[in-house]
């Protein structure tokens, strides 16, 4: 499963233990890009919030368009401004003046930045974990290798 | 003693059981988690909050009002509700971990017969 916290020499792994650690690594990395991929996509999607109340609140007119659907809409017309319903999550919703919905929205893309760093020192680490383990299997297959051709393993 | 090869089919038919629960409460502990985030910073968003503010409740496709103080308690209940379900999914994880650990000593072992 996670890296074991005690402390493995790599060097007395066999190799298909080290193939199998290289294995879940490699699922690992995977898992974290993805968490971090998703996160920028959230992260995207939020700024879109700020900037669509940065365009709202610099407009002048009152005249919108309504989405129905993302090809669908009818022209509105504001009625309140500076009045946000905004989804703070599980489904509670807030009425919010513009500068508190932008407030809420910059508190999670902060949140979501300090995640994404988080995320990002893992997988700086994650690498360098799977660059030893290469490196060590490498090793291992040369000492074995000459081991077959009869001669006695090469001291590195 | 039955025929060591069955048992040994025996026992890895129910190690591959225990690793499948093991993956599932794995998956269940994640999603707890995802809800707990989630709701902390619900929570975190409603100190922010008073009174005054107008709070309302996605109940399917309609938004109900709530008073702060109810709604600032529901989320305080299912955080903790959430935090005792990821208490009870984690000594599932760790049951399942040892009861798989024993059943890969028993599978070594009989491997080991097997092969003498």
């Amino acid at each position: 499963m996670s890296t074991p916290s005690n402390k493995v020499d790599l060097g007395s792994l066999s190799p298909q233990q080290l193939v199998e650690f290289r294995k879940s690594i490699d699922q690992e990395i995977n898992h974290f890009t993805q968490s971090l991929q998703a996160l920028q996509t959230a992260q995207s999607k939020l700024k879109d919030c700020v900037t669509s109340v940065d365009n709202l609140e610099k407009s002048k007119s009152e005249d919108l368009l309504v989405p129905l659907t993302s090809s669908l809409y009818l022209p509105g017309k504001t009625i309140k401004k500076n009045e946000y319903l905004v989804d703070i999550g599980t489904g509670y919703f807030v009425e919010k003046s513009a500068k508190d919905a932008k407030q809420v929205y910059d508190f999670k893309i902060k949140r979501l930045d300090e995640d994404a760093k988080k995320l990002k020192d893992i997988l700086v680490q994650k690498n360098e974990i799977l660059n030893t383990v290469n490196l060590v299997l490498r090793k291992k297959m040369i000492e074995i290798e000459s081991q077959q051709q009869g001669q006695p393993p090469q001291k590195v | 003693m039955s025929d060591p090869r069955k048992q040994f089919e025996e026992q890895s038919l129910a190690f591959n059981t225990q690793q499948q629960n093991l993956n599932e409460y794995i998956s269940v502990r994640s999603k707890l988690e995802t809800q707990f985030q989630e709701n902390k910073i619900v929570l975190t968003e409603f100190e922010n909050l008073n009174d005054e503010s107008k709070i309302y409740k996605l109940t399917g496709p309609i938004l109900i009002p709530q008073e702060y103080g109810e709604a600032k308690l529901n989320v305080t209940k299912r955080i903790e509700f959430i935090q005792e379900e990821i208490k009870r999914i984690e000594t599932k994880i760790s049951d399942e971990e040892k009861a798989m650990e024993a059943t890969r000593d028993k599978l070594l072992a009989l491997r080991s017969n097997i092969e003498q």
